[in-house]
């Protein structure tokens, strides 16, 4: 079975999406709309804004990251997101696995004529 | 800690309470985490709107399918209670049929208020002629303001229409179509327009006499049929398209 457009983006998407999540808050910390805002962007990362919390509560849960409450000038108060630094090591990791996931990949696709 | 007000609209309670019952397989905090986090998010996208049923449903597309949020959340569980998607139809209050029994009954009401108008015959003028020995006739005519009478007409033509407001009242507060806001003003359109109907002659005799307590009835008449009739017809039509959604 060829997997649709919606499936093979699922897919790659999987075990990737969560560490996007980390690597906007390796900043300063942002709430849920402004995240979900960003990966949204492009419709590639996400396509629900929805689908970001249940993430954002296994990251917590992880103690990847931490949550608190600020005022906010322009409405109600807003629950923030911040990385814990077990958050920031397990990005450390994933950039590094990230980089060697992608060249493998890229050598692969290159390999076969695919990529330029 | 939630410290955000929550949005009444008929359409996110119904979005979050589909989401909660999805997530049921999962654990309570985290379930309880999702769903305060999805709200959080349609209070915060629309913060600064004017919160009508078409920014609603916009943001509820974006958020996605409440059935897309809770598969992400059993992302990865071993568990197979991943439920099925809810399909139970609206609840009985959340039909159609409410939001146009309720505009009757408001019809009703809003038609014997204007009725009461009749009443204030009871504030008009009477005349009395009287012969003097020197064989002049004198006639003079006498405005009476019984208020105390106005009011019991009033409440007296009223006691019929408690059935009618009542039936209005629980239907109205049992129905998940109008937020707490419009429920308030359904509920409270008959009074208004009954205190306009009683208030608006009187204030109008007070001014100019006779003649201001027949604008100000005239006015009184003019601000139930339109402003009241046209608040009931935005507020029911509103209902209706939300039950339309709700069933969809």
């Amino acid at each position: 079975m060829v997997p649709s457009d919606d499936n093979k983006l699922s897919n790659l998407r999987r075990g990737a999406l969560e560490y996007c999540v980390l690597a906007l808050l390796a900043g300063p910390e942002r709430y849920g709309l402004d995240i979900a805002r960003e990966l949204t962007t492009n419709g590639v990362l996400m396509s629900s804004e929805g689908t970001l919390y249940p993430l954002l509560a296994r990251l917590r849960k992880a103690g990847w990251v931490n949550t608190s409450w600020r005022e906010s000038t322009e409405g109600p108060p807003r629950r923030y997101y911040a990385l814990t630094t077990a958050g920031a090591t397990a990005l450390d990791e994933f950039r590094c696995a990230w980089t060697v996931f992608r060249n493998a990949v890229d050598a692969v696709l290159v390999s076969s004529g695919g990529i330029a | 800690m939630n410290q955000q007000p929550h949005t009444q609209h008929p359409l996110v309670a119904r979005y979050l309470d589909d989401l909660d019952a999805l997530l049921q397989g999962i654990e309570p905090v985290e379930r309880a985490e999702v769903v305060e986090g999805v709200r959080e998010h349609i209070e915060a996208s629309l913060d600064g709107t004017d919160r009508s049923d078409a920014n609603v449903i916009a943001v509820l597309n974006e958020i996605g399918p409440a059935t897309v949020v809770a598969e992400e959340a059993y992302t990865g569980r071993s568990s197979t209670r991943w439920p099925p998607a809810p399909q139970r139809r609206p609840p009985v209050t959340s039909r159609k049929w409410l939001p146009a029994t309720v505009a009757g009954f408001e019809a009703v009401l809003l038609l014997v208020a204007m009725l009461m108008i009749t009443s204030t015959g009871v504030v008009g003028p009477s005349s009395s002629t009287i012969t003097t020995a020197g064989g002049r006739t004198i006639t003079t005519t006498v405005v009476h303001l019984d208020l105390g009478k106005y009011i019991l007409y009033a409440v007296t033509g009223l006691i019929p229409t408690f059935p009618f407001w009542l039936v209005m009242f629980v239907l109205v507060t049992a129905t998940a179509l109008w937020t707490a806001r419009e429920k308030t003003a359904l509920i409270a359109l008959p009074f208004a327009a009954m205190i306009t109907v009683t208030v608006l002659p009187q204030v109008g005799y007070a001014l100019t006499g006779i003649h201001g307590l027949h604008v100000g009835a005239g006015i009184a008449l003019v601000l139930i049929a339109g402003g009241g009739g046209c608040l009931l017809w935005v507020l029911v039509r509103r209902a209706t398209r939300r039950s339309q959604a709700l069933a969809n």
